[in-house]
Formats: structure tokens, C-alpha cells, sequence
């Protein structure tokens, strides 16, 4: 049994699906990611683990118990919103102690209590600021404090970074898993942000229209994308249409225009099946004309984007009809660019070529 | 009362805000002096008879010459020693406060009502509830004495306070409204999340967010109870009378400068009452 | 998730029900409020005025259409409600431009007096009608301010007789609706930034054309309101023609009360009462065609 299970969960707002029948379990301590674009149902999955929202069908357990019909203020879960939500009449002190003054705290026990919370988030001796008078950096780090205060069994967090600045967010990324490792609270962190997703979980959930698309650690969801959407939406990767064969033990993918790649082997593909491949364009190299003979495709250089640490190149391949991107790491002191109009070739390894059915999932 | 910078930027009456003073074309400057001309009549046509009065009201002649060739305090005197006055003027505060506290909470849970709950002919249900603003209170006065008699409820202070409380709740719907519209809900529900109830999540977060409307609401509604005649007049009787309907039934008896004495209290009144339950709104709530 | 926020109201009901503070929080009690003491009323004196008048205020309950007739028929009472009408259009025609202007000139201002001044037309909108009423017949009347210090200074030698007449009526009218005309004219202009106007010129649009294209429009709504509350007021007026007025000034809301008071003639009260709510009605009901009344009604009381 895991510590929170969310077993079929549905949820409906009059004609639309907002979340279709998720399942997912997270074990006690961990922290797990939930992405996917705006409007994919991951904020609904948030709410309503807290109770929020009501599904229309299906079940949340947390240690085993049904909690799916509990009002939030009955169960111990904290949140942390997009917007902070920060009691705004009430003092930074008030705010972390909230929880603790709902659950019959003494005083003593609220004042020890938050004041190791605000250490917890650097923000000693901020006890009698209101939130108006703190940075937004620092208001998102009361929030969290205010949500894991009154110790819950969870702590969930929406988006809580997309109100910050780029630089502040890479911070207080690692300062919330640092946070996170500290108290040990089990997290579920929502966002449509995959440098967050990949970054900050143990396991990752992606999700795309209500449904879950893929559940496992980062690394391996990044590797082998089990969806067309997933492999769409993670990393930068261009798609292409595809047949599958078998040819001397090798896994191979047909492409327009005669082109043939060979892919990682998998089993459950079958001779003739439609595929899409995904080339993401970090794998893609550039290579010269000595380079392997195998899985090299050849093309134009249309444009060129210049990005400072690496370079992107994008290359019309006429056979296929379609640009490719490929993203290079520029080694500024001694490499000279290719130009517009180049004829280049590029490479890329069969166990980086993402192959599915073309049936899985839309992208 | 404008100086002569404010020519600056000008709106329609620059011609380029960049080009400042020496830019503005000489139409333009006439323009807008047109409006600082018109805008100075008014300002004197709306206050100079108010200043008449105050003025008046310290003059001891009974001819009321003016500007007066001393002043006195004799007018004030012989109010406070009147005890119809005096009375009036305490049931115009009682009546005041009480359709306040009445309109504030009606018009709070009314409001939190409409903007908080789904229910059908919603727009047609706002029109009625502003409807006392859109019946002429000569109507509205014949139509309650008329519906009181009928079932045979005798003129009191309460019928005051209600029929007050009616008249000021367009009001108060009106500003509490607009400031729910502002309400981050997402308030309530971080404060439900951490343990609070409905109850407390109102009495915690909801109730202090908005009580600054609720206060200018019940403030309004105050101004508007302990100035109102038109219909008033039909409600009181002589241990119920309220200082507008005093001031009138004077008027129409013989114009002596005591009259300019009560306006005087009923002027300080409804301008001090006001200024300071909002500045002790100010002080008390500095978010 | 924007999307999902837009479909919190499904939500709301959910989670409010089963409580005692939500059966409170409804507008059951605003309504049954207006209801009761607005409606009821006015359905009752509809009843009453096609009853029989009796003595000192009683009512004969018998069907008649006898106070109606009399309405039809001794015209007086038609045209005093015409009059009644065109006193309000002629209030709110001065009203208007003189409470646009102020209106513009406050939401323009870049003077340090600004809140002051807007103020004075909050604290002037506070101020009860009986006193604003009141000022007029210190100042105007024969032996009044004016008057006298005209005299002292030799300018005239007579009284000018202005009070108690027309004149007298409309000018108190007027200036004491002027703060439902000001303030709601104000906020319109404020919020319209002026880098808009300067768009307009620099695009070629003259002093002129840029108003007309850009702030008038834009000022619509407070313009509206202000129309609103200054016609319905003035038409209605009772202080102002009882107080101010001369032998000519005949107005609805006074000939009301003196046939409810005076007369004690109630049914005949309730049929004029009901007619000039009638014809009230009708005209909010044109005006709601073309404008939203909610939306006109806060501008005004906000």
C-alpha cells in the first residue's frame, strides 16, 4: 500500500474532462513531479488531493484511508498556491502560524514552531512584516513555510514558481529540494515547466488532457518516452513519420524519401507498423564526410542561431522535406561556424532515436 | 486653486507633453482656463451657501444681516435648550447608526450572496434589489405609511430604522459588492488547506479583507438615513421626528437663525461622523 | 491554469453547501428585504387606487376606477407631471455640461489641490438636501445674502426678486445634483490615460477630435449615470419646489404629498403615485435599451 493513492480519479466540469481517470501512487518521502501544458488537469489532480474539488469518480487514500469526499480543512495536507495566496491583513508570523493556531497550538509552541520554519527558509527576524512588505521571492518561501508549519502528511505546490524571475527560480528550485530533504515531507509539485520537472523530483508524472501519460524517474522518462506527447514535450526534438522493419537483427525505421534510421530494438514493434520518430537535437552531431555510414542524413544549412554557449543549426533535409534542428555546444575560441548554405551531415546513435508506434499518444 | 504647472500635461489641452510649457498653443491655454473658470463657479455655487449658513449661525441678530456685525454663540443656546431639537436629533442618530448596522449586514451576506452562489434570473434579482434607488422616495414614503396602516403598524423609530435600512441597501450592495470582485477566493481556500472551517476561514480572512467596504458602506448609509426627508416625513411622528423633518416644518413656520444653528450640528454631523469613523478605519486597518 | 480557474463557480456550489453560514450568505435576505418593505407596498397602494377615498385617510374598499378618471380629466394633473418631466430635462441639461467640465477638469488636474477639491464634492454629495435646499433661500431671498451685499456695495438699488420662483427652483436643483454629475464623470475621465491622447495627436487628431474620438466615449459611462441620478431625482424633487419654488413652480412630488397630507385623499395619492411610477418606469425601460442599468446604477452609488 502506498502512502497516497489516487485510484481512477475523475473529474468532469459539465462536458469537459478535465482529468480522466488517473491513477497514481506515491510512496511516503517522496517528491513527486507532476507536468504538463496549461490546462492538462495536473492543478485539478492538486486540488483535489486537498480537497478543494470533489471528483466525480474515483478514489484518493492517503495511508490507506479514503479521503476522497473529506472537506480540506479535515485533512492534513498542506499547499502551496501559484500566487502564494499570503493572508495579506495578517503578519509574516501569522501567516506560518495559521495552521498551527487552527490545530489548538499554544502560543509557545506557534512561536518555536515558526521561528524554525522561518529559519528553515532564511527568513529570520521577518516575524512582523506583512506579505506586501516582502520581495516575491521571499513570499513564496513564507508560503512554503506557512504550508509545511503545521507538519501535514503532504505538502503539495502549484506552479509555485512561475511568478519569479529566471534567476530566483533556479535558486529557490534548489532550496525547495533542499527543504524538502530536510523535513522528509512527502511533495507533490505541480508544474508546466520541464527544467523543473526534471530537475526537482524523485519520479516524474506527465500528463496531457486529463489522462497520465508516463510515471518514473526523470531520467527514464527523458530516455524513453513512452508517448508521442511525452517525447514532444520534453527536451526539443523534431518528429518524423515513419515505417518499421526488421532487417538482419536490426531495428530499422523507413523514412520519406528513402531515408533509413536505425533504432533502438524494440520488442513490441512489428514489421510494416507505423511509427513516429524523435530526433531530439542534442543527439543529432554534425559530423564530416570520414563519419559512420550508417544513420547519417545529409542536408542544407538554413539558418543559423547563435546562442552564446551553444549554436543552433537548422538543416533542410530535401528528402525528408523537413528542417532539423541541431543544437551544438559552441567552442568559441577555436570553432569556426557553418554558414547559410552549407552542405552538412549529421549523425545520430539508434539508441537516441525515440521510436513509437504512431498510435500512442497524440503530440 | 489650479497653478499655473498644471498646464503641462494637459490631455486634450496640450498639444505635446514633451514640449512643456512653452508648447501649448495659445487656443489651448483658453480652453482649458474655460474649464478652470467653470470648474471655480461651481465650486463657489456649491459651497458658498453652505459657508452662508455656518456663517449665519453665529450671527445674533435675528434679521440675519450679512456678513454679521458680531458673533454669538445665542442660536446654539437656545437649540440645545429646545428639547423637540434635541430629540430629533438623538432619534436621527439612533435611526442613522441602526440602518447602517442594518444595511451593512444585510448588504454584506446579500452581496457575498450574489457574488459567491449560481442561481437563476441573477441580473433581474440585482434590478430589484437597486430598485429603491429607481423609485422616486416621495413613493416610496406614500407606499409604506399606506402599507403599515393597512396592517396596522404604528409609527415608531423601528418602522425608521427599517424603511432606512431599505433605502441604504442599494448602497451597500453596491460597495461591498465591488469589493468582493477584488477578493482573491484563493484566500479562502489556502486558509481552509491549513485547518480553518467555513466559519473561521470567514471570520479570519473574509470578514477583515472586506470590512473596509462594509465600513464605507455602513458610513454611506448613515449620511443617507440622517439626511433623508422626502419620504421620511410621512413616517414620523412628533417623539419620532428627525432633524430634516424638524428643519422643514421650521421653515415653513418663520425662518429665524436657529434653523442655520441645527443645519450647522446636521452639516458638522454628517461631514465629522464620516471623516471619522474613516480615519479611525485609516489608522486601525493600515493595509 | 487559467482554463481550469474560469470553472471555479461549478466548484463554489459544492463545497458551500450543508452549512449554516452559507444558508446566510444568500441574497434571500436583501430581496425579501426589498420585497417586502419596496414592493409589497407599492402593490398595495396599486390595489388602493381603484378603491373609494373615506374620511381622514380611510379606505373605502370598493372597485373603482373613479381616481383614474380624475387623473384623465381635470388635466392639471397631466401636464404638472409634464412639467415635472421637463423641469428634471431641463436640470439635467445644465447639470451636465457644468458637471462634465468639473468632472474633466478634476480627473485631468495635475494640481496639488485635486484631493481637496474632489473632496469638497464628496463632502458637498454628503451633505442632506434640506440644508443644501435651505442654503439657497438665505442667500437669494429679498433680505437675503445676496441682496444685500449687491445693495451695500450699490450695484442694485431693488431687490432682485429671484427667489420663490423658477429660477430660484432649478439653480438650488441643480447645484445641490451636481455631485451625482462630477463624481461619476470624474472616475470615467481618470481612468483614461492620457498617453492615449497623445497617441491621437500624434496620429493628427486635434485638441477636439482627440476628445471627441477618445475621452468622450470613453467618459459614456459616467456621463450616463450622471443622467440617471440627476433626472430621477430632479423629476421627483420635493424640497426644492416646496422650499425654493414661486406661485408658477408645480411639480408631481409636492401635489402627491398635498393630496396624501392635505387632502388625506389616500386613493387618489396611490393613483398618482402609481401613475408617475408608471410613467418612471417606462422611460428606465427606454433607457435600458440603450444602456445597462446596473452598470449605470454603481457608477453613480460607488
Amino acid at each position: 500500500m502506498a502512502f497516497l493513492e489516487l485510484d481512477d480519479v475523475r473529474k468532469e466540469f459539465g462536458d469537459l474532462v478535465a482529468v480522466d481517470d488517473v491513477s497514481l501512487s506515491i510512496e511516503e518521502g517522496q517528491f513527486v513531479t507532476i507536468v504538463g501544458p496549461s490546462g492538462c488537469g495536473k492543478s485539478t489532480i492538486l486540488r483535489s488531493i486537498t480537497g478543494l474539488e470533489t471528483p466525480t469518480s474515483g478514489e484518493i487514500r492517503l495511508e490507506g484511508n479514503d479521503i476522497t469526499d473529506l472537506p480540506p480543512y479535515r485533512r492534513n495536507i498542506g499547499l502551496v498556491f501559484q500566487d502564494y495566496a499570503l493572508f495579506p491583513h495578517k503578519t509574516v508570523f501569522e501567516n506560518v502560524a495559521f495552521g498551527l493556531k487552527m490545530r489548538g497550538a499554544s502560543d509557545e509552541e506557534q512561536r518555536e514552531r515558526v521561528e524554525e520554519m522561518l529559519r528553515m527558509v532564511n527568513l529570520e527576524g521577518y516575524e512582523e512584516k506583512y506579505p506586501k512588505e516582502c520581495s516575491g521571492g521571499e513570499q513564496q518561501r513564507i508560503a512554503v513555510a506557512r504550508a509545511i508549519a503545521f507538519d501535514p502528511d503532504l505538502v503539495l505546490m502549484d506552479e509555485p514558481l512561475s511568478n519569479l524571475d529566471k534567476n530566483l527560480r533556479t535558486s529557490i528550485r534548489s532550496e525547495l529540494r533542499r527543504i524538502q530533504d530536510e523535513t522528509g515531507v512527502t511533495t507533490v509539485y505541480v508544474t508546466h515547466n520541464q527544467n523543473e520537472a526534471l530537475s526537482l523530483g524523485d519520479k516524474l508524472a506527465v500528463m496531457n488532457d486529463g489522462r497520465l501519460e508516463q510515471y518514473e524517474e526523470p531520467e527514464t522518462v527523458y530516455r524513453e518516452p513512452q508517448t508521442r506527447f511525452v517525447a514532444d514535450f520534453l527536451g526539443r526534438s523534431t518528429e518524423l513519420p515513419g515505417t518499421f522493419r526488421r532487417r538482419n537483427g536490426d531495428a530499422i525505421a523507413e523514412l520519406d524519401g528513402g531515408v533509413e534510421l536505425v533504432v533502438g530494438n524494440d520488442e513490441s514493434l512489428a514489421e510494416g507498423d507505423d511509427v513516429a520518430l524523435f530526433l531530439r537535437d542534442e543527439k543529432l552531431k554534425l559530423v564530416d564526410g570520414t563519419a559512420p555510414t550508417a544513420n547519417v542524413i545529409d542536408g542544407t544549412i538554413e539558418s543559423v542561431d547563435y546562442r552564446g554557449r551553444d549554436v543552433n543549426y537548422y538543416i533542410h533535409v530535401p528528402e525528408l522535406d523537413q528542417t532539423l534542428q541541431v543544437s551544438h555546444i559552441a567552442d568559441n575560441s577555436t570553432e569556426t561556424f557553418h554558414e547559410l548554405g552549407d552542405r552538412v551531415s549529421m549523425y545520430v546513435e539508434p539508441e537516441n532515436v525515440t521510436c513509437l508506434p504512431a498510435s500512442t499518444g497524440r503530440s | 486653486m489650479a497653478t499655473e504647472q498644471d498646464h503641462v500635461t494637459k490631455g486634450e489641452t496640450d498639444v505635446d507633453a514633451e514640449r512643456g510649457y512653452f508648447g501649448i498653443t495659445f487656443a489651448s491655454r483658453t480652453k482649458w482656463n474655460l474649464i478652470r473658470l467653470v470648474t471655480v463657479v461651481v465650486y463657489v455655487l456649491m459651497l458658498l451657501p453652505l459657508l452662508v449658513i455656518v456663517v449665519n449661525s453665529f450671527n445674533p441678530s435675528r434679521l440675519g444681516n450679512f456678513p454679521p456685525e458680531s458673533l454669538s454663540l445665542r442660536w446654539y443656546t437656545e437649540l440645545f435648550a429646545d428639547e423637540l431639537m434635541l430629540r430629533a436629533l438623538w432619534n436621527s442618530l439612533q435611526v442613522g447608526v441602526a440602518a447602517a448596522f442594518g444595511a451593512g449586514l444585510i448588504g454584506t451576506l446579500t452581496a457575498m450572496g450574489f457574488v459567491r452562489k449560481n442561481f437563476r434570473m441573477q441580473d433581474a434579482l440585482v434590478i430589484v434589489l437597486l430598485s429603491p434607488l429607481l423609485v422616486p422616495p416621495i413613493i416610496v414614503g406614500v407606499a409604506a405609511t399606506i402599507f403599515f396602516s393597512q396592517i396596522g403598524i404604528g409609527r415608531s423609530l423601528m418602522w425608521l430604522i427599517v424603511m432606512h435600512t431599505l433605502l441604504g441597501l442599494p448602497y451597500a450592495f453596491l460597495i461591498i459588492r465591488s469589493q468582493l470582485y477584488l477578493f482573491d477566493e484563493t484566500l479562502e481556500e489556502a486558509a481552509q488547506t491549513l485547518g480553518a472551517d467555513r466559519v473561521t476561514t470567514f471570520r479570519e480572512v473574509t470578514l477583515p479583507l472586506i470590512s473596509p467596504s462594509i465600513i464605507t458602506a455602513m458610513v454611506i448609509v448613515f449620511v443617507i438615513s440622517f439626511g433623508e426627508f422626502t419620504a421620511t416625513q410621512f413616517w414620523v411622528k412628533r417623539t419620532t421626528t428627525t432633524v430634516p423633518v424638524v428643519i422643514f416644518s421650521m421653515l415653513r413656520t418663520s425662518i429665524s437663525p436657529k434653523i442655520d444653528a441645527l443645519a450647522t450640528v446636521m452639516l458638522v454631523v454628517t461631514i465629522a461622523i464620516p471623516l471619522a469613523v474613516l480615519g479611525i478605519r485609516r489608522y486601525a486597518m493600515p493595509n | 491554469m487559467s482554463t481550469e480557474r474560469a470553472r471555479l463557480p461549478a466548484m463554489k456550489d459544492r463545497v458551500m453547501e450543508n452549512d449554516w453560514v452559507q444558508f446566510l450568505i444568500s441574497p434571500g435576505i436583501g430581496i425579501a428585504w426589498v420585497l417586502g418593505l419596496l414592493f409589497l407596498p407599492m402593490t398595495i397602494i396599486l390595489v388602493i387606487s381603484f378603491a373609494i377615498p373615506g374620511d381622514f385617510g380611510n379606505v373605502i374598499y370598493e372597485f373603482t376606477t373613479a381616481n383614474y378618471e380624475r387623473f384623465v380629466n381635470a388635466g392639471v394633473y397631466q401636464s404638472i407631471i409634464l412639467e415635472s418631466l421637463m423641469y428634471g430635462v431641463v436640470v439635467t441639461l445644465i447639470a451636465l455640461p457644468a458637471g462634465y467640465t468639473v468632472g474633466y477638469f478634476l480627473g485631468r488636474s495635475k494640481t496639488d489641490w485635486k484631493w481637496v477639491l474632489l473632496g469638497l464634492v464628496v463632502l458637498q454629495y454628503w451633505v442632506p438636501f434640506i440644508i443644501r435646499t435651505y442654503a439657497w433661500i438665505i442667500v437669494l431671498s429679498n433680505n437675503g445674502v445676496l441682496n444685500t451685499l449687491l445693495m451695500d456695495v450699490g450695484v442694485i438699488a431693488q431687490p432682485l426678486d429671484v427667489m420663490y420662483s423658477n429660477v430660484s427652483m432649478i439653480l438650488g436643483l441643480t447645484v445641490s445634483l451636481l455631485p451625482f454629475m462630477i463624481l461619476p464623470v470624474y472616475v470615467s475621465v481618470s481612468t483614461i490615460e492620457e498617453d492615449q491622447i497623445h497617441a491621437a495627436k500624434t496620429l493628427g487628431a486635434t485638441d477636439f477630435r482627440a476628445f471627441r474620438e477618445i475621452t468622450l466615449p470613453q467618459s459614456l459611462p459616467g456621463i450616463v449615470s450622471g443622467i440617471l441620478f440627476v433626472f430621477i431625482i430632479s423629476a421627483g424633487a420635493f424640497l426644492a419646489p416646496t422650499l425654493l419654488g414661486g406661485p408658477t413652480t408645480r411639480m408631481i412630488a409636492p401635489i402627491i404629498e398635498g393630496v396624501f397630507i392635505n387632502d388625506f385623499n389616500w386613493p387618489f395619492a396611490a393613483a398618482l403615485s402609481m401613475i408617475y411610477f408608471a410613467i418612471i418606469a417606462f422611460l428606465l425601460y427606454l433607457f435600458t435599451r440603450r444602456v445597462d442599468l446596473e452598470e449605470a446604477l454603481e457608477t453613480g452609488a460607488t
